[in-house]
């Protein structure tokens, strides 16, 4: 297994923005089928969580089944 | 959780690449990081890595890219963070490439130039430049040198003489190339290599005078070791240093003893003015 190292801009995302792993083709720069992404985690600061009202988001997780949900206290 | 405290998003398990994360209506955040291994094992094809951003519509805002493709069928562990720049795999500057408008040469040790090929610093440097010769060829570099006939070349040789002094005014007149004669007078070495064009027997006297203005001097080569034919050469040498006028003769020649035949080819002669009266 090769490590790499990539920039990646630094956005802010809002309602419904979401970020995602992709494998593009290096000549088409389409998606290329049967790619997994594994153990994928993300960092990231909250501009909005106050973390003193229930329902605030701690750790979201995702996944196929579990995509765009977060776990809520 | 305060605001602009850190959260951890974990994006698992695995998935089709469609694993990620999106902000719910009331939230704001800034990905700082994203780390993810993208297994390859049943990629169609070679892939590059990749972290794509959305709006909430599907619109895609930005995709950052890693700088290497990863090939089918192996896997890669990818991290993205904000201004960065993949590492230099040479670990070094770039290696120095030189051309010369035809040929062009990476990672330069050395450069063969096409003929008439203009070497140039290019700066404030000295253009450190080794000629050498190799297969056969010699340097295209001809200074004070000429092939001319004394006794049975052809007078065309001419065109390749080169005998001017430092002001520019010719040395030699060649309007008889047999018998070159000074223009300008001064002390004059000459150097003559030459073949002879008769088969000399083994033990023979070879006789190969040079003269300038003056007593015949005695420079000899030597009797024939071996059959000596026109196809061998040079076959010897002379030299010799005198005052010369203005209108006095250089003249060589190779005497067989054997015969008396005087006979020379090819010379080459190099004439030096040393020093003008």
């Amino acid at each position: 297994m090769a490590d790499q190292v990539a920039s990646m801009p630094l956005l802010v995302l809002e309602g419904g923005a979401y970020v995602q792993f992709e494998a593009v083709d290096p000549v088409t720069g389409v998606n290329v089928a049967g790619v997994a992404a594994q153990d994928g985690t993300f960092t990231a600061i909250d501009l909005t969580d106050t973390g003193d009202t229930a329902g605030d988001v701690v750790v979201p997780k995702v996944s196929p089944s579990y995509f765009a949900t977060e776990e809520t206290v | 959780m305060a605001s602009g405290d850190q959260l951890v998003i974990r994006a698992i398990p695995v998935g089709p690449l469609s694993g990620g994360y999106e902000t719910s209506l009331a939230q704001s955040i800034a990905v700082t990081s994203a780390v993810a291994t993208f297994n390859g094992a049943s990629a169609a094809g070679d892939f590059i890595p990749a972290l794509a951003f959305y709006d909430s519509s599907g619109t895609l805002l930005t995709r950052a890219v890693a700088s290497t493709a990863i090939t089918a069928g192996t896997s890669a562990e990818v991290s993205f963070y904000p201004f960065v720049q993949a590492a230099s795999s040479g670990g070094g500057s770039a290696a120095l490439e030189v051309t010369d408008g035809v040929h062009t040469v990476t990672a330069v040790t050395e450069i063969d130039f096409t003929s008439g090929a203009t070497v140039s610093s290019g700066g404030a440097g000295i253009a450190d430049v080794a000629i050498s010769g190799g297969g056969g060829y010699t340097p295209g570099t001809q200074v004070g040198v000429y092939s001319a006939p004394f006794q049975s070349c052809a007078p065309t040789v001419a065109v390749n003489a080169s005998f001017v002094h430092s002001s520019g005014a010719a040395l030699l007149d060649l309007s008889n190339p047999i018998l070159p004669t000074i223009l300008t007078a001064g002390v004059y070495s000459v150097h003559v290599t030459f073949q002879a064009d008769s088969v000399f027997t083994v033990g023979s006297g070879i006789f190969a005078p040079l003269a300038m203005n003056g007593p015949v001097p005695t420079n000899m080569y030597g009797a024939a070791t071996a059959n000596l034919s026109p196809t061998i050469g040079p076959l010897g040498e002379v030299s010799n240093t005198n005052y010369m006028r203005v209108g006095d003769a250089l003249q060589t020649w190779v005497v067989n003893n054997d015969t008396g035949a005087r006979f020379i080819e090819w010379p080459t002669i190099v004439v030096v003015l040393i020093a003008v009266p």
